[in-house]
């Protein structure tokens, strides 16, 4: 999954085009620092215990990639590399297939939960899954396109993605009128 | 966060801690010989906006692009709209250390790149070994793609500093 990651990573990764080497590389290595950064705040407000720090994660995530967009604007990349973020975040999650054990997820991030009580409840939880499930058999493929699926209807990718549909109207649009 | 392979993994037991540092002489070393680089391509248009020479109000940044001309009033503009790295050449500029100045400041900002990819790697795959988050990081940051935009591979291999 690494590796997978990493190959989507290459080819969206447009800020990779120009440098270090040059002055006018600036551009692309700071676009790049706060689109990192914006990853980065982006899986804080996955993992986040409660919806305050979650939603604080994900404004700092926003003002981030904002910065990124007035370093370079290739950073409106960043919706795509935010699904794929969010699609790699929940395959980790969820390895067996099953959309449970979120809660149990952050119980243990604030130590609430020990990590083998935590397993123990997603074990449950995912058995419980399963159980619903009975007599269909879930390949890879069902997996990822349903995990997929579910990344596009959360409102945290939402929300990323009218920003980045934003940017684009704003660059298309406005920036090109004037 | 719970990391699997710590003991199990001897090639990164002794050397982790030095992680950052690692990564950082892995960014900078092949970027070393750019400090004494001159002015090349756009170089020479954007280190004449006077937005970046500071011969122009701060305010006034904002509402020009990445060349110095203004976005908005409807002259030839090059459609770039870069606030933010104009403002941090600006910052180079008033800092006075001249041409070497600019380019130790785009090496340290692709040290943080480099770290801020390895902390994103453990982030996103805490499961997988450490050894797995640095080789990832490692390959971001020594990537000749972050050389210069090149016509084909062949040419961005080629100005890649060390065999430039």
């Amino acid at each position: 999954m690494l590796w997978l990651w990493l190959l989507l990573w290459l080819l969206l990764w447009l800020p990779w085009c120009q440098v270090v080497a040059n002055i006018t590389g600036r551009a692309e290595t700071l676009s790049a620092a706060f689109l990192l950064s914006s990853l980065l705040f982006y899986t804080r407000s996955f993992r986040a215990p409660s919806f305050a720090p979650g939603c604080a994660a994900l404004v700092a995530s926003v003002v981030a990639v904002v910065a990124a967009v007035l370093c370079k604007e290739t950073a409106l990349v960043a919706p795509a590399l935010f699904g794929v973020t969010e699609v790699a975040l929940r395959l980790r999650r969820e390895p067996r297939g099953s959309s449970c054990g979120r809660g149990v997820d952050a119980a243990v991030g604030t130590g609430a939960v020990s990590p083998s009580e935590g397993q123990g409840q997603v074990d449950e939880q995912v058995d419980e899954g399963v159980d619903e499930q009975v007599g269909s058999v879930t390949s890879p493929l069902h997996t990822l396109l349903r995990t997929c699926w579910e990344a596009l209807l959360c409102p945290r990718l939402c929300v990323m993605l009218t920003l980045g549909m934003a940017g684009l109207w704003t660059r298309v649009v406005v920036l090109s009128d004037g | 966060m719970q990391r699997s392979g710590d003991e199990s993994e001897p090639l990164v037991a002794w050397w982790w801690p030095w992680r950052w540092f690692g990564l950082a002489c892995l960014a900078a070393l092949p970027y070393l010989n750019a400090i004494r680089g001159g002015i090349v391509y756009d170089d020479r248009v954007v280190l004449n906006n006077p937005d970046v020479l500071g011969t122009r109000p701060l305010s006034e940044l904002w509402s020009k692009d990445f060349w110095g001309h203004d976005m908005w009033t409807g002259g030839w503009t090059h459609m770039s709209y870069r606030p933010i790295t104009v403002l941090s050449l600006r910052m180079d500029t008033w800092l006075g250390f001249g041409l070497p100045g600019y380019h130790v400041t785009n090496i340290i900002v692709h040290i943080i790149v480099a770290w801020l990819a390895l902390m994103l790697c453990l982030e996103l795959f805490p499961r997988h070994s450490r050894f797995s988050a640095l080789c990832a990081a490692c390959v971001f940051t020594a990537h000749p793609l972050h050389t210069e935009v090149g016509r084909s591979a062949r040419v961005s291999w080629r100005r890649w500093p060390p065999f430039a």
